[in-house]
């Protein structure tokens, strides 16, 4: 809210410090403030407690509090009234539903010549952010200023049947507002109606058809109380929230319905601009419980881990409104003012003297008690270590995508509707559905970059959704390499999860064709399912030339996704050391020659059934299909290395295995050893 | 020749040398089985044995002397070429270096393992919860009931599903409340969704870190002591601090953390948080007023545009290489 410096300071006695302390005081100890031209404090009220504060008598207190000066409060005292009309003679009113208008009031005011206010509050007006209109409405405006308490002023003469209702809107009603909008009205819509229909959407905008206007006599002041859940829920329908509709909704006392009328009668005879009635409507308005609450000192000093003197707990207190009496020793029984709704417990206490005695003066002490050692969840730490290890040994950089696709990128991957998750009520059709996959974001990221970058590898660890799965976390992945037709991506990245596998002690890391379940965005000849013995595990694929049109990508695109979980579960059971052999070992190579459809996979099986346990490792470190090999037959080569844990092994013992393992590869049809 | 005329004609010779080659054909010419010094020794194969001792012990001296030359000669030799090899193989320091390919970590990720880091120092467990969520355990739980307008403050992504995306780390407080007894410190870092438009400094996705220690005596000063050092270790001396009044329905007291770097005069709200509200640990089940303890949701993207001084907060999610090439 906007408080008006020099409005504030009619307040006090006292001088108040400059514009620019208070709103440091106020920062430090109640609201954030910030100062605008010098003169006025544009304050954050809390939303606890907008119910007080969204009044400059509100914050009046609670610097009179902060700066232990003394309050001069509105004067409401009215003098002798000469009116001898009665506002119940002229007007009736009906409260259909108590729950939901909690309490009413009519005032009659006659004698009212509309004209501008004066030029004093016009200004306190402006200040604050509010049009002055003329002497009338500004009156209403300014005492809301004042109080809290919204108000509102209708031309008696307009008001068809002499009976106001509060009550729910019938459907098909409709109201035109003062500012010219018209609002079709529901059911639920709570209104102040006469006999023609409604006049004022309650406790939000008032209609025009009441309005009061430059031939205004007489006017009917009103000042009720909403129920925050009816307003808020009304001012949410159309969108339209009002200075009146931000103060019901965070719930106001019903102690300032009389406050405030009585302030308004007042001001209207100290302005002499009207005479009041002397009666006042009132409907609905029950005294408001006593609240009190006990506050144990120890509580209050555990819970901010100090101590605070019980002379300076009970001065700021004091100085706040609360009333004190010590029924025993370290206890304060506190009685609540009516203005504080927000205080119910002993911590709303405790805030309060924390807050006054300044959160900055608190000392900073190290938890006490036994240092509870962390425990490591293993899945962050296995995502920690993945990251680690792809960008710093396998030179990918980490991106995070919005968890979002467009209607678009839907069509375009042909993801089906009902597989996915909507977004009711998306900011921009950017966020039309959770994404499934990472895989479009990390496509987005590849025609992005592809400009300024002419290869690339990226990654990304995040969560997808999809109906059946509320977020499962993938770890996804691509190599971009500049020229179309290349095919090394595929091999990158076969490296790369083989080298990840190996860094996390994984040994059975397999590539197989997929069979089924190719992706939409997947490559039918370029697709091979990541395993870890025989569980699918991922996927490693190029995307469809189709997609990769679809979204411009010129270069030639590879990407793998695996599920991050798996993996980590799998990597961590345990590792067993094996004996480093302290006899050498000896390495001797094979080349072979295979119909182009051979697995390496089953060749290096075969290499090692033949062998043993004499044969250590096996490596590929050639494939090669071209001139000089037939066609449909592609040329493989290996390291085979040999060595035994218990012996050196001889020359002989090593060539006889070597000749042992060509004569098992060779009885294999279209199996021919080069070398 | 003498045998005084062949001995200065191989020192001669020795000294000239050039290389270890041509000094190992001196060492023939002169002293190997044929050469000119054997030669002498049988041109006097016809004297006196008393002739010939005294011819030979010339001999013999001569032979040891040149053979000592040679030696020396080749020690020179060695170190003249070890000199030329060091020469030859001298290379130019300001030369490129060959650039080695590593990648980069995003820079939230690079802050959250700081921040991760701190807190495991000081005992926290690290906890995880669902992005998606009930209605319930994002605001009713967290004592936040349904038309209370502090809702307005987490405006929702609202799903298909009836669920909603989280709009803070907080429910994750719930779910781990409702499954352990106190005493505890945990942090939960996660993505979170907030249904607002977006602008250099708001997302509609951003990361938090929700922290929460729960015992019987854990107070505002343990809090403060627990965020200076991680704002120490952290930031350094980059940032002022200021700790003031706030307002969640779940913490009361509740308070606020602004952070401003030194040369800036603008205070950025980092943090929310206060001492959980009795009414949460009545929800999860605990006995009213045994416990008591802070809860803290700091905003990662912020902390992170404060610490590499990132202008606009779009830039963590658009993926652009340009960006995470500098981390």
């Amino acid at each position: 809210m906007l408080f008006s410096y020099s409005w504030l300071q009619g307040f006090f006695q006292q001088k108040l410090p400059s514009p620019q302390k208070l709103a440091e005081v106020l920062t430090n100890h109640s609201f954030e403030t910030i100062v605008k031209n010098d003169k006025v404090l544009d304050v954050d009220v809390l939303p606890n407690r907008a119910g007080d504060c969204l009044s400059y008598q509100g914050l009046a207190r609670e610097i009179g509090a902060l700066l232990n000066k003394k309050v001069n409060f509105p004067e409401t005292k009215q003098g002798t009234n000469k009116n001898l009309i009665k506002t119940a003679n002229k007007i009736s009113v009906t409260v259909e539903d108590q729950t939901t208008c909690l309490g009413y009031s009519l005032k009659l005011i006659t004698g009212i010549n509309i004209q501008a206010s004066s030029p004093e509050i016009q200004k306190k007006l402006k200040e604050s952010g509010l049009k002055p209109i003329n002497n009338v409405v500004d009156l209403a405006n300014y005492v809301m200023l004042e109080t809290g308490q919204p108000i509102h002023v209708f031309d008696l003469e307009k008001i068809v049947g002499g009976k106001i209702t509060v009550r729910e809107a019938k459907s098909g009603e409709a109201i035109t507002t003062i500012d010219g909008q018209n609002y079709k009205l529901k059911k639920n819509i709570l209104v102040t109606a006469d006999k023609d229909g409604p006049l004022v959407i309650a406790g939000v905008k008032g209609g025009k058809r009441v309005e009061v206007s430059p031939e205004t006599k007489t006017i009917l002041v009103e000042a009720a109380n909403f129920s925050p859940a009816v307003v808020r829920k009304t001012w949410h329908q159309f969108g339209l929230r009002t200075e009146a509709s931000w103060r019901f909704e965070n719930k106001l006392s019903l102690s300032l319905i009389e406050l405030a009328q009585k302030r308004f009668s007042y001001l209207i005879e100290k302005f002499k601009q009207g005479t009041p009635a002397n009666d006042l409507i009132q409907i609905n308005i029950p005294l408001e419980k006593k609240r009190t609450v006990y506050l144990d000192l120890d509580y209050l000093n555990r819970l901010l881990g100090t101590g605070i003197s019980p002379k300076e707990v009970k001065e700021i207190l004091n100085n706040l409104g609360f009333k004190i009496t010590e029924p025993k020793k370290n206890t304060l029984r506190i009685d609540i003012p009516y203005w504080r709704l927000d205080v119910s417990g002993p911590e709303d206490l405790i805030e309060e003297v924390a807050r006054i005695h300044g959160y900055q003066k608190l000392p900073a002490l190290a938890p006490e008690g036994k240092l509870i050692s962390f425990q490591e969840n293993e899945k962050q730490a296995g995502r920690r270590e993945i990251k680690k290890y792809l960008v710093n040994t396998c030179g990918l950089d980490e991106v995070r995508n919005y968890s979002f696709i467009s209607e678009k990128e839907r069509e375009i991957f042909s993801y089906k509707e009902k597989e996915l998750i909507g977004v009711v009520n998306p900011m921009s059709n950017r966020q039309k559905f959770l994404r499934p996959s990472l895989i479009p974001g990390l496509l987005k990221n590849i025609q992005d970059n592809e400009k300024f970058f002419p290869s690339f590898r990226i990654f990304e660890i995040g969560k997808v959704f999809s109906a059946n799965e509320l977020g499962k976390e993938e770890l996804a992945g691509a190599v971009v390499i500049k020229e179309k037709e290349k095919k090394e991506g595929f091999y990158e990245i076969k490296g790369i999860l083989n080298s990840l596998a190996e860094s996390f002690v994984i040994t059975d890391l397999k590539f197989a064709p997929t069979k089924k379940d190719i992706p939409s965005w997947g490559h039918p000849n370029q697709c091979a399912d990541v395993k870890i013995g025989n569980g699918k595990i991922g996927l490693l694929s190029g995307v469809h030339p189709k997609i990769l049109d679809s979204l411009g990508i010129k270069g030639s695109v590879f990407v793998f996704m695996l599920n991050i979980n798996s993996f980590i579960k799998t990597a961590l059971v345990e590792q067993e050391y094996c004996p480093i052999s302290i006899h050498p070992a000896a390495r001797r190579d094979l080349s072979i020659l295979v119909p182009l459809g051979t697995s390496t996979e089953k060749i290096i099986k075969k290499i090692n059934f033949s062998g043993g346990e004499l044969i250590r490792d096996v490596d590929v470190f050639d494939i090669y299909v071209g001139e000089n090999v037939p066609t449909g037959v592609k040329s493989l080569s290996f390291h085979l290395v040999y060595q035994a844990t218990d012996r050196t092994l001889q020359t002989k013992e090593i060539e006889t295995l070597q000749t042992k393992i060509i004569k098992d590869l060779e009885k294999e049809s279209g199996w021919h050893i080069r070398i | 020749m003498t045998i005084q005329e062949i001995k200065k004609k191989a020192l001669k010779e020795i000294g000239d040398s050039q290389n270890l080659k041509q000094l190992n054909g001196i060492f023939q010419k002169y002293l190997g089985k044929t050469g000119e010094i054997n030669s002498i020794l049988k041109s006097f194969k016809e004297q006196s044995l008393a002739q010939r001792k005294i011819v030979g012990q010339e001999i013999n001296l001569c032979k040891n002397f040149l053979k000592k030359k040679i030696a020396q000669q080749e020690e020179e030799l060695k170190e003249e070429m070890l000199a030329r090899q060091l020469k030859d193989q001298s290379l130019d320091v300001a030369h490129l270096g060959v650039k080695i390919k590593k990648g980069h970590l995003h820079p939230l990720t690079k802050v959250l393992n700081e921040i991760e880091e701190v807190f495991k120092g000081m005992g926290f467990s690290i906890i995880e919860g669902p992005e998606i969520e009930t209605e319930h355990y994002n605001f009713d739980a967290l004592n936040i009931p349904l038309d209370h307008p502090a809702r307005d403050v987490w405006d929702t992504f609202w799903l298909s599903n009836k669920k909603l995306l989280r709009t803070h780390t907080s429910p994750a407080q719930v779910h781990y409340m409702e499954k352990h007894n106190p005493p505890f410190r945990i942090i939960v870092p996660g993505r979170c969704f907030r249904h607002e438009a977006t602008d250099s400094s708001h997302d509609i996705q951003f990361h938090q870190l929700e922290g929460l220690m729960v015992g019987e005596k854990v107070s505002i000063s343990n809090f403060k002591a627990v965020i200076e050092e991680l704002f120490s270790t952290l930031l350094g001396e980059k940032v002022k601090t200021r700790i003031r009044p706030s307002y969640f329905p779940f913490t009361e007291p509740s308070f606020e953390i602004d952070i401003k770097r030194n040369h800036s005069s603008e205070w950025l709200e980092i943090m929310g948080a206060g001492m959980v509200h009795q009414n949460v640990f009545k929800e999860v089940g605990y006995l009213p007023q045994k416990w008591q303890g802070f809860a803290f949701g700091i905003g990662i993207d912020r902390l992170a545009m404060i610490k590499y001084n990132i202008e606009d907060v779009r830039l963590f999610y658009n993926g652009d290489l340009r960006f995470i090439h500098q981390f």
